[in-house]
């Protein structure tokens, strides 16, 4: 992915957004921390299900982090498509 | 760290060639070695005299205190085949759309790229394209997890930035008190963005 290529000579892209007092706010605050480190995929369907409460998953006793990575991705691919997000290619 | 590993081509300004590049999870060692040791030191004092307030940034404490976080990503462009990470960016998922608090978006919280890269600083150096692809994979991100590509950033009220944003379809929703710009890349324009760089959805 070119992403220079819709770039004229002149144009000025962002070479900074924030400020130091969002830096600052930032390392006094408390993050919650992600209850699968490690495991982006598990991260990334944990957050699908948070950000999206309408979807609903029954593990029936097994734990998301438990599952295989095949199994997981699995899973992605159904959540994605009942929220209509086609992954993106090309990268 | 968030899915979508994204690669990405910059502009060599000095050979005008291309380089490839990746988008990185930033860990507290790679920016102490590859930022805050070697961004400003690279400089002499009279390139940086006016330089901007990121100077002091301490890029290995965002990312210790980002590591591991569920809501918080921090990330970097790595330049291939070179130990040069050549920007760097923190954004929130979970954010509420300045349109529409209801709405949830990805916001840019911190940005800065390698002060060799930004044209106002010194001609002729450094890549172009940094500030870009790290603004796409906060957009990619915010897609892949179904918020649509909409995004919030705060810009510098400066003229040349904010028409950057205008033209990849970001709007301006308000002013803040320290001059700042509020603006929102929304869905439509967000997929139109996406779609131009040749990733298919």
């Amino acid at each position: 992915m070119k992403t220079h290529m819709t770039l004229s000579k002149q144009e000025q892209e962002p070479y900074s957004i924030g400020d130091s007092k969002v830096v600052a706010q930032f390392l006094e605050s408390l993050p919650r921390k992600s209850p699968f480190p490690g495991d982006p995929l598990a991260n990334h369907i944990h957050q699908l299900l948070e950000l999206h409460p309408a979807v609903k998953l029954k593990f029936r006793g097994v734990k998301l982090a438990d599952l295989d990575s095949p199994t997981k991705q699995s899973l992605l691919d159904d959540i994605n498509a009942v929220l209509g997000i086609r992954p993106l290619t090309g990268r | 760290m968030a899915l979508l590993p994204g690669k990405v081509s910059l502009l060599d300004v000095s050979s005008g060639r291309d380089l490839s590049a990746k988008i990185v999870e930033l860990t507290p060692g790679l920016a102490r070695a590859r930022i805050d040791r070697v961004w400003w030191n690279d400089l002499d004092a009279t390139s940086t005299k006016n330089c901007p307030e990121d100077r002091d940034w301490k890029w290995a404490d965002i990312a210790a205190q980002a590591q591991g976080c569920r809501d918080f990503i921090c990330v970097g462009v790595s330049v291939a085949d070179t130990d040069e990470i050549c920007g760097a960016m923190l954004y929130q998922v979970g954010a509420a759309s300045f349109f529409n608090p209801a709405n949830l978006a990805i916001e840019v919280l911190l940005l800065a790229t390698k002060p060799t890269s930004r044209g106002l600083l010194l001609a002729n150096l450094g890549y172009r394209g940094v500030g870009s692809a790290l603004l796409l994979q906060a957009v990619a991100h915010s897609y892949g997890l179904g918020l649509k590509g909409r995004t919030v950033l705060r810009s510098i009220p400066a003229e040349a930035t904010i028409q950057f944003y205008k033209k990849r379809g970001f709007d301006s929703h308000s002013t803040e008190p320290d001059g700042k710009i509020k603006m929102e890349l929304k869905p439509e324009h967000a997929q139109s963005w996406l779609r131009n760089k040749g990733l298919a959805l």
